[in-house]
């Protein structure tokens, strides 16, 4: 009979499975952290599912039955019962064995077997009825020798079979029931109540020690379990006497060499890869992302209003820093303002302003050059530096990190699990604010001074037409004083020339120019409070683009990265159950369902 | 003995038991809820009688081990009567059972506060009633039960089942008040991990041991002793420890092992008598031995609630963290800006004082008259070159604003550590239960008292720039006369300075501008002083009124209200000092 072609034709898929969890679980950025223990968890199962792969890619499964139980319950001496000779230590002293030992077939090479078997102490035999089994003998898990519980737990997970060794004493210790707990999720269990010679005795009260392990596993879901009762020790003694009543080592012994057979092997083995692919996708369960695409829209209209609100005071705040520059501001926007009006006028107001704003700071006012670009000779770089400089000393930082919080706390009452979002803001926070708020700000003194210098609608007709006045009436005026003054010394007879009307043209042309001043004030006024209002309304929306540009996201990134992982995890889980599926048809080929028990739920 | 030493170990006793409930609640700390039960034990069982003057006999000999290794026989040997159950259900016996004489209660059962929450199961019953129970068992005395004359034999349940979790709590409290452990341990057993814990505990509270090996063939029994001596007892503390054996016995030797196993008994009492040769002593020994493992173990037994320490540590931390912020935001965002125009007019009126009363307003007028061309160019540079008037920020949206951070930190803070620790889960609960309203109105009140007090504080420091003069005339007249005093000196300086002429008439109020613009310079930089003084005084004030108080009971909040971290932390801050206490009352008793 050749290898039962299901297990084998499994192999290609198990090992797939298996580098595909690889990969995902050594990404080295995860977009989801996993949970350590989550994380512990999948990393075993991918153990387990090398071993499981490696083990069915074999002509012949071996089965390995694993002996686990206490110190001096007698697992020793039962496997020396079973092999009809002295093969592993059996001694007084606890505890005896130290290094575990693999009873094979001689058939079997050391190569084929688990590499945590391999460093065990063989021992080959010539059972051909135990050809295809393996049985180890373990240290125990209850003594005070650590090392010996650590050797057990590395061998466990080769295990097809566990025979859980108990003793009077021990069989139902907790160590040794809380490792059993365990193991039965993963693992097929068998149970053997060694020196039964000493449960035997009566007693005044409470219940036999196999009546009392058989009530404990029933509480565990074994309502049939495969329970043998033993003395090993009368046959390791070859003792002549018969075994004490109720003595069932035979029964182990028929139990390993004939109940065990090849069909059983490979049911055992099917539900082996069933389990363990059971728990994987439970595993994958429990680490997959949570869907959080809606989550995100809902959060979106909230965070909105938390952004405009936080745009109107940052922009208070930042307008705030700009006021003690007003003066420089003002200055700046009048002497763009005035760039239009020429000769006469220009000269005019260039003389004022320069009175008027003695106190500013603005550096070479009156060198040429455009104020297109929003620069020029007005340095709205050096102005925004200040601003942020201000800001920052106003706790700009403290701002952005309460945002980040209020976000977080936000978000959360949609839903959205803030230990996804608040790495995420806190990386926000870190980034450059003030270069970004700095181009806010640039960008909105940059728009304002464009609406000054360049008006629309009826106050564009009216700033072309009082330019247009401005720059000629003065002039004509001029020109018209002095025609008139010339007109006079040569036509009117008697004219006196007198120092009084000789400066009349110029008299009348400033009262020209102030007349214009005064109309270019009250019509094209260039004060503080009306650029302010400008400002104020061009900061707020820059802000609140910033903001938004950098915040709304966010859920939906992180949802998005998420969903990914998600997919990424779902497209394991698949996989995982169409193994489950093509394994389904094997599962209940045998009679082995009394090995495992019924689990309970929530177990 | 005086009545404080009684509610010391009472308290003692519930704080050990507290942090030992706290401890079971967490399966990662269950071993140490071992330890605090061992602990609360020695305080009840053994401490407070012992301090209270209860003197033995009896002694207690608490007989302990693992299922199945023989502990009901062992209680037989030394009885003198096959009174316990022995039966091969391992884990049978669940609670504690006394072996006395008819005569042996006389004071112990009924010292209050003995055996903690054990009670006394008044009619027999058998041994494997699996509830906080003792039983008191009488054996007639006669020869051989005689060493129930002096010990008190306790049958213990076990230690290694996994039901033992539920009733070792039980084999602990016995353990504790036992002035001699009887720890039996099978050759199946005998190198246990768990038992051998148990062993390790017991010696470094200085308890005497007599080890039982039992089970062993007749012939391995001397290897085996040597065998434990060396595998176990090496590692472990030093203390008054015996090794005795009691070989495998047959099921008649085991149905009257006090004729049949007379060889194995034997020894067994003998060493029992040694340990009760002096009674007293013993007691005092083990009383003082238990004193000295509890003062050794303090920070152990506090160590299952490092966690819980530590997250509150942090919980105050961050909360402290948002204080200092919310403190540091008015600064930055309101106090550095603002105006305190209180202290503005305060200026004008100083200077005003200043001016000369009654006849000399003649005077002060025709300075004033003189300083009228100063004071037009004063007004006009203040406008070119001053700084520009700025709109002041409104206090109150930056105080509701800088709130509103703090709380949202703490609250951002425990959803992203939700899963971490209990507290942050806790304090997630809290926020979305009332705690934000609770915050809200705290910080409402605080502000309301804050404003109350704000504005009467500004008010009397503007006001005290020149209520001080106004209640001193000397003072006021000194001032006053010195101003004068230098606007004469300036003026006859200026006229004196060469001859009278026309170019007086500009130099004459130069000298009284000058003047004058020295007296407000000086004005201003004292009002300033006072600005910024009454700065940090409106910082402080916002600290005292709203900042501090909710920080300090934001802070506490996890310790509050009947919580456990309320009872944590009393358990955390008590235990230290009722160790002291108590050391100093047993060093009373034992000499």
């Amino acid at each position: 009979m050749t290898t039962p072609p299901l297990l084998r034709t499994l192999v290609p898929a198990l090992r797939g499975l298996e580098r595909e969890l690889s990969d995902w679980l050594a990404a080295p950025e995860r977009r989801m952290p996993l949970q350590p223990l989550v994380r512990a968890n999948l990393e075993g199962l991918r153990d387990d599912l090398r071993r499981r792969a490696e083990d069915l890619d074999l002509e012949q499964p071996l089965l390995a039955i694993v002996l686990m139980g206490g110190t001096g319950v007698g697992k020793s001496t039962l496997l020396n019962a079973l092999a009809g000779s002295p093969i592993a230590q059996a001694a007084f002293t606890r505890p005896t064995t130290r290094d575990a030992v693999v009873y094979h077939h001689v058939s079997v090479k050391p190569d084929r077997l688990a590499p945590e078997l391999r460093k065990c102490r063989l021992v080959a035999h010539d059972h051909e009825q135990l050809r295809e089994k393996l049985l180890v003998d373990t240290p125990d898990l209850d003594s005070n020798e650590q090392e010996n519980r650590d050797s057990l737990l590395a061998l466990l997970p080769v295990a097809d079979v566990v025979l859980y060794v108990g003793s009077q004493e021990k069989y139902h210790d907790r160590l040794g029931w809380d490792l059993f707990q365990v193991q039965r999720q993963r693992r097929a269990f068998a149970f053997v109540l060694n020196k039964w010679d000493r449960c035997t005795h009566s007693a005044s009260g409470g219940l036999r020690p196999d009546e009392d392990l058989l009530r404990d596993l029933q509480d565990e879901g074994f309502a049939d379990p495969v329970l043998f009762r033993t003395s090993a020790q009368h046959w390791v003694d070859k003792n002549p006497e018969p075994p004490p009543e109720g003595e069932q080592f035979p029964q182990l012994v028929q139990w390993l060499e004939d109940g065990l057979s090849r069909l059983e092997i490979e049911a055992l083995k099917a539900r082996g890869v069933g389990q363990l692919l059971e728990h994987l996708a439970a595993a994958l369960e429990q680490a997959k992302p949570p869907d959080l695409i809606a989550v995100a829209a809902e959060t979106r209209p909230s965070w909105e209003t938390l952004i405009d609100s936080e745009a109107e005071d940052l922009s208070a705040m930042l307008l705030h820093t700009l006021e003690p520059q007003q003066r420089e501001i003002e200055h700046h926007f009048r002497l763009t303002g005035q760039q239009r009006f020429q000769r006469l006028m220009a000269g005019y107001l260039g003389v004022v302003t320069r009175l008027q704003f003695i106190g500013s700071k603005l550096q070479n006012p009156l060198a040429s050059g455009s104020s297109e670009s929003g620069g020029g000779n007005f340095n709205i770089d050096g102005l925004t530096r200040g601003v942020l400089v201000a800001a920052g000393k106003r706790g700009l930082d403290a701002r952005l990190q309460a945002l980040g919080d209020r976000l977080v706390v936000d978000a959360d009452g949609h839903g959205f699990p803030p230990e996804l979002l608040a790495p995420r803001l806190k990386e926000l926070t870190t980034l450059d604010w003030r270069g970004q708020l700095g181009g806010a700000v640039g960008d909105a003194l940059g728009t304002v001074e464009r609406e000054w210098v360049n008006p629309t609608g009826g106050r564009r007709l009216m700033r072309g037409g009082l330019v247009l006045l401005a720059n000629i009436v003065p002039e004509l005026t001029f020109v018209g004083s002095v025609i008139m003054l010339i007109w006079s010394w040569f036509m009117v007879k008697d004219y006196q020339l007198t120092l009084g009307s000789v400066l009349v043209p110029f008299v009348l042309t400033l009262a020209v120019l102030m007349v214009f001043h005064v109309l270019i004030h009250l019509f094209l006024p260039l004060r503080w409070p009306s650029i302010r209002s400008g400002f104020r309304k061009r900061l707020e929306e820059n802000t609140r683009e910033q903001l938004a540009a950098t915040y709304l996201p966010v859920p939906g990134a992180v949802a998005a990265d998420v969903a990914i992982e998600r997919k990424r995890v779902e497209s394991l889980t698949q996989q995982v159950l169409e193994l489950s599926d093509l394994l389904e048809s094997r599962r209940h080929a045998a009679r082995i369902d009394s090995l495992y028990g019924t689990t309970k739920a929530g177990v | 003995m005086t009545s404080p030493d009684r509610t010391l170990s009472t308290d003692l006793a519930d704080d050990l038991g507290w942090l030992e409930e706290h401890a079971r609640r967490h399966p990662s700390r269950a071993d140490r809820a071992v330890l605090l039960r061992f602990a609360a034990g020695l305080v009840r069982n053994q401490i407070d009688p012992a301090i209270q003057g209860l003197k033995p006999p009896p002694l207690h000999a608490a007989v302990v081990g693992g299922a199945g290794s023989g502990k009901s026989t062992v209680t037989n040997l030394l009885c003198g009567a096959n009174v316990a159950e022995a039966n091969p259900q391992a884990g049978f016996t669940r609670h504690p059972i006394a072996y006395t004489h008819p005569g042996g209660t006389s004071g112990w059962p009924s010292h209050s506060g003995f055996l903690g929450p054990l009670r006394l199961l008044e009619t027999a019953s058998p041994s494997n009633i699996d509830e906080n129970l003792f039983q008191v068992r009488k054996l007639d005395l006669g020869d051989d039960t005689r060493l129930l004359q002096q010990f008190v034999v306790w049958d213990c349940p076990d230690m290694t089942t996994w039901a033992a979790t539920e009733y070792a709590p039980r084999l602990l409290e016995i353990a504790a008040l036992a002035d001699v452990i009887v720890y039996v341990a099978s050759d199946e057993r005998y190198n246990d991990a768990v038992p051998t814990q148990y062993l390790r505990m017991f010696l470094q509270a200085g308890k005497p041991v007599v080890v039982v090996l039992t089970k062993m063939t007749l012939l391995q029994a001397e290897d085996l002793t040597v065998h434990f001596k060396k595998e176990v007892l090496s590692d472990l503390p030093r203390g008054r420890v015996a090794v005795l054996t009691v070989p495998h016995l047959t099921p008649q030797e085991l149905a009257n092992p006090v004729m049949l196993a007379q060889r194995y008994r034997i020894p067994l009492l003998n060493q029992m008598n040694v340990l009760a040769e002096n009674p007293n002593e013993l007691r005092q020994q083990s009383v003082a031995s238990g004193m000295r493992f509890l003062s050794r173990s303090a920070d152990a037994l506090m160590e299952s609630a490092r966690d819980d320490v530590t997250a509150l540590d942090e919980w105050s931390a961050l909360v402290r963290g948002g204080q200092v912020g919310f403190d540091d935001r008015y600064q930055r965002e309101f106090l550095s800006g603002a105006k305190l125009y209180r202290f503005d007019e305060a200026l004008v009126r100083l200077i005003d004082m200043l001016e000369l009363p009654g006849v000399g307003k003649f005077l002060s007028s025709a300075l004033h008259v003189v300083r009228t061309p100063y004071r037009l160019v004063k007004s006009f540079i203040g406008k070119m070159i001053g700084p520009p008037s700025v709109v002041a920020i409104p206090e109150q949206p930056v105080l509701d604003a800088a709130f509103a951070a703090w709380t949202d930190q703490v609250r951002a803070h425990a959803l992203a550590n939700e899963k971490r620790h209990d507290l942050w889960a806790q304090a997630v609960l809290g926020f979305e239960g009332d705690l934000s309203k609770i915050l809200h109105d705290r910080y409402i009140q605080g502000l309301k008292e804050f404003q109350g007090g704000q504005r009467e504080e500004i008010d009397a420091t503007a006001r005290a720039i020149y209520e001080d003069l106004e209640k001193s005339p000397g003072k006021l007249n000194t001032l006053r006369g010195g101003k004068f005093a230098l606007d004469v000196a300036a003026i006859t300086g200026s006229l004196l300075m060469g001859t009278i002429g026309w170019h007086d008439i500009i130099v004459v109020p130069l000298a009284a501008a000058i003047s004058q613009q020295l007296v407000e310079w000086l004005g201003a930089g004292y009002v300033e002083l006072q600005k910024e003084k009454a700065r940090q005084r409106q910082r402080e004030l916002v600290a005292r009124h709203i900042s501090r108080p909710i920080g300090d009971w934001l802070a506490q909040w996890p310790a509050t209200g009947g919580t456990s971290y309320e009872r944590l932390q009393l358990a955390l801050t008590r235990i230290p000092q009722s160790l002291v206490k108590l050391e100093d009352a047993v060093a009373k008793i034992t000499p």
